[in-house]
């Protein structure tokens, strides 16, 4: 089945059917505005073209600025490794300023249709996973149950009960409305739908650019969606020994992580939801119980709030090759330690072939008629559909039996013989498609090239679980399908979203039940569960920031030499320090740092240090992805100033042509950037473990470069003192203290003493080292190595060594002795630097570790 | 037939595991021609929570965790089974397998539901075009199943070398197909494969085999005896239900093999499945020793 489905369908004719035949969202067949559009209408001619295309670019801008994307979804093979492959390229979210508007009375049969289809769909899992009668019954054909990939066998119940509680816990539903104005579903979405975070960041926009109009028209807000999801979560959680239920439940949302194309909801969902975001690492079940890996020590989890596909969550007993799971999830969850939603496995109620038969599974299972329809749906698993579809071929669009995002196909877009071979595959392997109806969906107004003009439109409502029922979240998602995709397969092909307005029924105001259900709160000062994984990230986001700072003013000396007409001898001696500092720094290669600084060679290596096989250029490309995978632990002003800084940096880095004014342009850039970036640790992270391991790092990597950069300075020390004097100063940013407190005057003891000893030097090695020390001792498990003692400790030759330099008169040799045994305690300084890092590392982030399987696989 | 059985297997890591999660697939079953008399799975070091389920095909499954550090693993099976001998039907007395075939599809609905799982495509065992060619030899137009499948299992045997180091574990059908050489896995897989290809339904059954006694030809007798071995079932209709056939030995079971779990592939039942923290490169030791009580 893998050819026609997935073959790229490029040729395409203009989307069937044509505005004239399709259902009007705003405008009745007589030409007249539907009342319920009245107000916005109003709103819309008052503000004229030329308005609503600057509240639309308006609504561009807030969106780039929230940094609201989806991500272009290509999974790596084995989704994940120990490697990680660069981040997907992040798009932006297009949001059409005009939304869809339905009225109280339609929304009412939607609601219900949809709560009545969440409960089949659960029923039918229920009984799948269990006692599996519909099969025997033969109500459902078993080739849905047993060829479906998501048909999770470890997830069923053999004892041959019921699971207790629903399945689905949240699901959403793809509807189309036709030219007859009947909505009919096209998917239903019962894996982890995505969706309903877009949704709610697409209506806080809208309140900022029609908020006047949201109000007349009395629009119902969508806060009260996410209240109910968080109170059915917390009544989900397992209940204690005692039969109690536990006093503020652990909720934890499972992300499969930065690279899933819905990342940018996970962080927003799991704020909503207030459920800590996490990726499988960052759990581990013991004593058949779940629990958070934090900082200070294994936390339990109650439920968790599933985004990661069920094959991938556990690789002892599901795919093995996952590295995205939880070993023994499926335990923790079978045996009930654990809520798991939606529950693992749930994928398999979407199978579109199961639209065939949901008209009679509702008469049995809930003795009721379905209320809302599916388009009408062929199983060519059946002869007679099979028959149905042939017979109808050219009005039909197929698609895998088994949905898992094949890209529907429509026929009568085909050419003949792209037909024919398509038909022939389908009667192969009849089981494997359906057929449906190709459905001209309705149309409503949005802003296109030349003003408004109908576009069609399709609707994505949410629901989620609440008690024995369903709530659904009044509006949504409302989407205008690309032309070659009718179906408008998953979010993550793009194109245009739109806000959906659902008017309130009357006056009264929404009564929003799910806070008071809630226990009241014990008071907590600090969160202390900082998952190990995120601390780790953290420590190296702290690094990476302070090596771009640091490599930028090593690699701006060098250029600010450079760009000169003539460089002068000094300039020469100079610039082979930096080179020889940047060597060791890992900057510059030792070949380009050992060639002389008026070389094509040089030249070039100092240009290209940013480009993407060179240690900034990686550094660059992993403070993109450390800020990215740490987002959620930054606020929202915060993590808009980082997407612009780094947006920044992204578009002017420069070519690999060799411009160095523009790479000092850049360099000056990047330190911009970092000073900003700091500032805003400094000034706006709550002072918990995350900060510290944030700050530990940068404090570290700082420390390693002076020890480093000093060590440089000092190769040249009694031949060309000032020299290495100027360049210690330059590079460490403490020529102007030193040019304050001492004038021109450059002397070896006042240099090394600002650089080294000074405590109120933000830039100095001792400043450094008592930020460590005061991190160390402030974090959990103080007592294991690093020890706060142990940064302290390593300032203290140093002291002895600058008095030896603080005399009237050195000779020469005797200050190239002095500088090689300061070089050599600088060193060894830097080297127990490192150890101190490896030590962080083992004590905080061990169980970082990647878990492997075997006996299976492989 | 009475046998004793000692099935061991030992993981030695390079470096100490912190954690390691395991499921096991060795608690022998009761099956109408195989009765347990006694059956002990033991491990090494001995785990802090061992539980036992039943999967989705009804084999008994046991999860075990070990939090404390250690550089090696030893899990053992010893049992004590009785095996009864088993006459397979006339071949010729078998339903034509196209007959068979239109049962399982059924129109969507067929009869045989439980059995119909069988049909389907499985991780480990992706027919290829090849693949059904090679078996559309055996099936021809309206020969009786038993009689085909049968055929099959013989040219498997004969055009298909048994060697150990052909093939990496769990090599796909399609590159056994390619190579003509394999493991009693291999030869497993590669006829469920073909048997699915035709529409018709097919288990991977593992297990043990007879050792070879003191003096016994090694040349001409079983193959697989000194490891856990695999063979595969066949539906042969309401009437005649699984038959177990093993390439590898080129025979129709009978009181020679012992079963231990039931799947659609190695994946759903292979017998020591584990994921380990640390650890680093591992060897694996498996022995196995089936022997018969006079």
């Amino acid at each position: 089945m893998n050819s026609p489905l997935k073959a790229p369908v490029s040729q395409l004719a203009p989307a069937p059917g044509t505005p004239a035949e399709a259902y009007d969202e705003m405008v009745t067949g007589q030409g007249l505005i539907r009342g319920h559009w009245q107000p916005l209408l109003a709103t819309l001619s008052e503000l004229g073209p030329t308005g609503l295309a600057e509240r639309a670019e308006r609504g561009r801008q807030y969106l780039e600025d929230e940094g609201v994307t989806y991500n272009l979804y290509e999974l790596p093979d084995g989704a994940g490794g120990a490697i990680a492959p660069p981040l997907p390229e992040q798009r932006p979210w297009k949001l059409d300023p005009v939304p869809v508007l339905l009225s109280a009375e339609e929304w009412e049969n939607i609601e219900a249709g949809l709560r009545q289809r969440a409960r089949l769909l659960d029923a039918v899992l229920r009984d799948v996973y269990g006692p599996m009668e519909l099969l025997r019954d033969h109500r459902i054909p078993p080739a849905l149950v047993y060829g479906h990939r998501d048909f999770l066998r470890a997830g069923r119940d053999t004892t041959g009960q019921k699971h207790s509680g629903h399945m689905l816990q949240h699901y959403a539903a793809e509807l189309v409305r036709g030219p007859d104005g009947i909505w009919r579903v096209i998917a239903d979405r019962t894996q982890a739908p995505a969706g309903a975070g877009y949704a709610l960041q697409n209506r806080r926009v809208m309140s900022r650019l029609l908020g006047q109009a949201l109000r007349q028209c009395r629009v119902r807000p969508l806060n009260a969606y996410f209240e109910y999801w968080q109170a059915d979560l917390a009544a989900r959680a397992p209940k204690l020994q005692s039969g109690a239920a536990p006093d503020n439940p652990r909720v934890v949302l499972l992300t499969p992580g930065p690279y899933n194309e819905a990342y940018f909801e996970h962080i927003y969902l799991a704020r909503e939801l207030g459920a800590t975001l996490v990726e499988g690492a960052d759990l581990t079940m013991r004593e058949g119980h779940i629990f958070l890996k934090t900082l200070a020590g294994l936390e339990p989890v109650d439920v968790i709030v599933r985004r990661l596909d069920g094959e991938w969550c556990d690789p002892l007993e599901l795919r093995a090759d996952s590295t995205l799971g939880v070993v023994g999830l499926m335990q923790a969850s079978r045996n009930g330690q654990v809520a798991v939603c939606n529950a693992i496995g749930s994928g398999l109620a979407g199978a579109p072939a199961l639209q065939a038969f949901l008209p009679n599974l509702s008469q049995h299972l809930l003795g009721e008629e379905l209320a809302m329809p599916s388009i009408a749906t062929w199983w060519c698993g059946q002869s007679y559909a099979l028959k149905e579809a042939e017979q109808n071929f050219e009005k039909m669009v197929v698609r895998g039996a088994y949905g898992l995002n094949d890209r529907p196909v429509v026929v009568a877009d085909l050419p003949e013989p792209e037909r024919v071979s398509l038909l022939a595959q389908i009667k192969a392997h009849p089981a494997d498609y359906v057929a449906q109806e190709c459905i001209v969906p309705s149309v409503s107004p949005g802003l296109g090239p030349n003003g408004l003009e109908p576009q069609p439109i399709l609707l994505r409502v949410q629901l989620v679980a609440d008690g024995e029922d369903y709530v659904v979240m009044p509006g949504g998602l409302a989407r205008v399908p690309e032309r070659n995709d009718p179906f408008g397969a998953t979010l993550q092909r793009g194109g245009i979203n739109k806000d959906v307005w659902v008017v309130a029924k009357d006056q009264s105001p929404t009564i929003i039940r799910g806070s008071s259900t809630r226990q009241r709160l014990t008071l907590r000062r600090s969160s202390g569960t900082l998952q190990s994984r995120v601390a780790d990230d953290l420590f190296w986001l702290g690094r990476s920031v302070e090596r771009l700072d640091d490599g930028a003013r090593l690699l701006r000396a060098v250029l600010s030499r450079l760009v000169g007409e003539f460089a002068s001898a000094r300039d020469m001696v100079e610039m082979a320090v930096l080179a020889r500092a940047l060597a060791r720094c890992g900057i510059l290669d030792q070949r380009a740092a050992a060639a002389p600084p008026d070389s094509a060679l040089f030249a070039s290596a100092i240009t290209r240090a940013c480009s993407s096989g060179q240690l900034l250029g990686q550094t660059l490309d992993g403070i993109e992805r450390l800020a990215a995978v740490s987002r959620h632990r930054f606020s929202a002003d915060m993590w808009r100033m980082f997407n612009h800084l780094l947006g920044e940096l992204r578009q002017s880095r420069p070519s690999a042509t060799g411009d160095a004014d523009a790479m000092l342009e850049f360099c000056d850039q990047m330190i911009r950037a970092t000073a900003a970036i700091a500032g805003m640790l400094a000034e706006h992270m709550t002072r918990g473990s995350g900060w510290r391991f944030i700050d530990f790092g940068r404090r570290l990597e700082r420390a390693v470069f002076i020890t480093r950069s000093v060590s440089a300075a000092t190769t040249v020390l009694g031949a060309n003192s000032d020299s290495a004097f100027r360049i210690a100063l330059e590079v460490s940013d403490s020529t102007l203290t030193y040019r304050r407190r001492y004038r021109a005057s450059l002397q070896p003891a006042a240099v090394f003493d600002l650089l080294l000893l000074d405590g109120s030097n933000p830039h100095a090695l001792t400043f450094q080292l008592n930020a460590m020390a005061q991190h160390l001792d402030t974090l959990p498990n103080s007592e294991a190595p690093p020890r706060g003692a142990d940064c302290l400790a390593l300032a203290r030759p140093f002291a002895d060594l600058v008095a030896l330099f603080d005399r009237d008169e050195i000779k020469r040799e005797e200050m190239i002795q002095l500088a090689a045994r300061l070089r050599g305690s600088l060193d060894a300084a830097g080297d127990a630097l490192m150890d101190i890092s490896d030590q962080l590392s083992r004590t905080y982030f061990s169980h970082v570790q990647v878990a492997r399987a075997f006996g299976f696989g492989s | 037939m009475k046998y004793r059985l000692r099935h061991t297997t030992s993981y030695s890591y390079s470096w100490a595991v912190d954690i390691s999660h395991h499921m096991l697939h060795l608690a022998l079953p009761n099956l109408p021609r195989q009765r347990v008399k006694t059956s002990t799975v033991s491990t090494s070091p001995t785990a802090g929570r061992m539980a036992e389920q039943c999967d989705h095909f009804g084999n008994r499954v046991a999860y075990l965790t070990l939090e404390e550090s250690h550089t090696r693993f030893d899990v053992e099976l010893r049992a004590e089974i009785e095996v009864d001998a088993f006459t397979p039907p006339e071949a010729a007395a078998t339903p034509a397998w196209e007959t068979l075939r239109d049962a399982l599809a059924g129109d969507g609905f067929p009869e045989a539901v439980l059995e119909s799982e069988f049909v389907h495509d499985s991780p480990l065992a992706l027919p290829s075009d090849e693949a059904i060619q090679y078996a559309l030899q055996s099936f021809t137009p309206g020969r009786p199943v038993l009689d085909a499948a049968r055929d099959l299992t013989r040219r498997i045997f004969t055009d298909f070398r048994y060697d150990p180091a052909a093939t990496e574990i769990f090599t796909p059908v399609a590159a056994v197909m390619q190579k003509r050489a394999g493991v009693c896995q291999d030869f497993a897989h590669l006829q469920i494969a073909m048997l699915r290809g035709l529409g018709l339904a097919a288990r991977y059954v593992s297990g043990y085999i007879r050792t070879l006694k003191a003096g016994d030809d090694p040349e001409t007798g079983l193959r697989g005896a000194d490891a856990s071995h695999a063979w595969l079932s066949v539906w042969c209709g309401p009437d005649h239900g699984w038959i177990d056939l093993d390439p590898t030995n080129n025979l129709i079971c009978s009181d020679e093999h012992v079963i231990a779990a039931i799947g659609r592939d190695y994946g759903d039942i292979s017998p020591v499945r584990g994921v380990v923290l640390g650890g680093g490169p591992h060897r694996i030791g498996v022995a196995v020793e089936l022997l018969p009580l006079s």
